[in-house]
């Protein structure tokens, strides 16, 4: 009886004494010395041209065409309205991603896939932004096709989108959504 | 003192002088308008840390607007431990940023990430994401702006987390016997 007694208070004294201790059984031995704090701040930040967050393909497009969205060629020299900045304050460089959700019009959709797009790093108006596109829109971030790829902070990357609607597509005023997103590499 | 008919040819001209301010007063402020933009700004760029089983950590990120309008931005997490982590502020209300834009932030808004650690027998390596979105909502393809913080969080078991259970276990064990063999007695 004696013996159980002497068992079960060092048994408490053993878990009382783990509630106060704390990390006793992690291995890790814990020397402070000396502090050394340095308090070094990081941001990503990107801007988007209020067009890039606005984009329409048109209010009266017919199924079965091909059409620009409306700030593609914009003013004298076809520049594009389309563009994300790389802020100043990113402290490093940055992929910028691209995704969007089903057009909807009461039960009727259109692809976000039917929505292609083309991008430029240098130029608001190169060569390479033409129809058909490099890419289409997924309904997941495409980390293999991008906006652009490793943009220092204060660059700008511009770009292009086409909506090819396909044959039969029923009438009505038809709603997605697309996302650009800026993220470290 | 204007002769009539001049001053008539004169009022005239004034009013046309006026006309022509206006329309490149309204245009100019359309100008405005069109080129404003929106953006957000997460920091810290990326977290890095090691918490131990159990642990509950807390983060402070600043969201800022790098755009020339109001926002309000929408913080979420997205990835392996978005059951674990709570934000204190889901939604942020930010004015501009002053230009040249600054670390750190001059209107920037805390918001705090609370992780709670799963419950782990095994050290594991988790990536989640911060996001910090903006979405002005108009437009046939309505858009959003996102950046996203990296969250690199490696969990490790603290066994003493357990052993403090089991110590319990044996504890109750030692006293069903004592009882028991008292009992039999």
């Amino acid at each position: 009886m004696k013996k159980y007694l002497i068992i079960m208070i060092l048994s408490v004294l053993m878990f009382i004494s783990l509630l106060f201790v704390g990390n006793n059984f992690t291995g890790y031995d814990s020397a402070q010395l000396s502090n050394l704090t340095a308090n070094i701040v990081s941001a990503i930040a990107c801007t988007f041209s209020n067009d890039a967050l606005n984009v329409s393909f048109g209010d009266a497009i017919t199924a079965g065409s091909n059409y620009n969205a409306s700030k593609n060629f914009v003013d004298l020299h076809s520049n594009t309205w389309y563009n994300i900045t790389i802020d100043i304050t990113s402290s490093s460089n940055l992929n910028v991603s691209i995704k969007g959700t089903n057009f909807i019009s009461g039960s009727n959709s259109v692809g976000i896939g039917n929505v292609s797009w083309s991008s430029n790093t240098t130029s608001s108006n190169g060569s390479n932004m033409v129809f058909p596109g490099n890419a289409n829109i997924s309904n997941s971030y495409d980390v293999n096709n991008l906006i652009a790829s490793d943009a220092v902070s204060g660059s700008v990357a511009y770009y292009r989108m086409w909506l090819r609607l396909p044959s039969g597509t029923s009438g009505g005023q038809y709603s997605g959504t697309y996302t650009l997103r800026c993220t470290e590499l | 003192m204007v002769d009539e008919k001049e001053g008539y040819t004169f009022c005239f001209s004034e009013r046309r002088r006026m006309k022509k301010l206006i329309l490149i007063i309204i245009f100019l402020m359309n100008l405005s308008v069109v080129s404003a933009s929106v953006g957000v700004g997460v920091s810290p760029a990326k977290l890095s840390d090691t918490i131990f089983t159990g642990e509950v950590k807390e983060y402070d990120y600043i969201i800022y607007n790098t755009g020339d309008i109001n926002i309000t931005a929408k913080i979420s997490i997205e990835g392996e431990l978005s059951d674990y982590i709570d934000i204190s502020e889901k939604e942020i209300f930010l004015l501009p940023e002053p230009e040249p834009h600054r670390l750190p932030p001059v209107n920037g808004k805390i918001t705090k990430i609370r992780i709670k650690s799963p419950l782990l027998l095994h050290e594991k390596n988790y990536t989640s994401k911060v996001v910090a979105s903006v979405n002005p909502g108009f437009g046939g393809l309505i858009t959003t702006g996102a950046v996203a913080s990296n969250i690199y969080i490696t969990v490790k078991p603290r066994y003493s987390f357990y052993f403090k259970y089991i110590i319990l276990l044996f504890i109750i064990i030692v006293f069903y016997l004592v009882i028991k063999k008292r009992g039999s007695r």
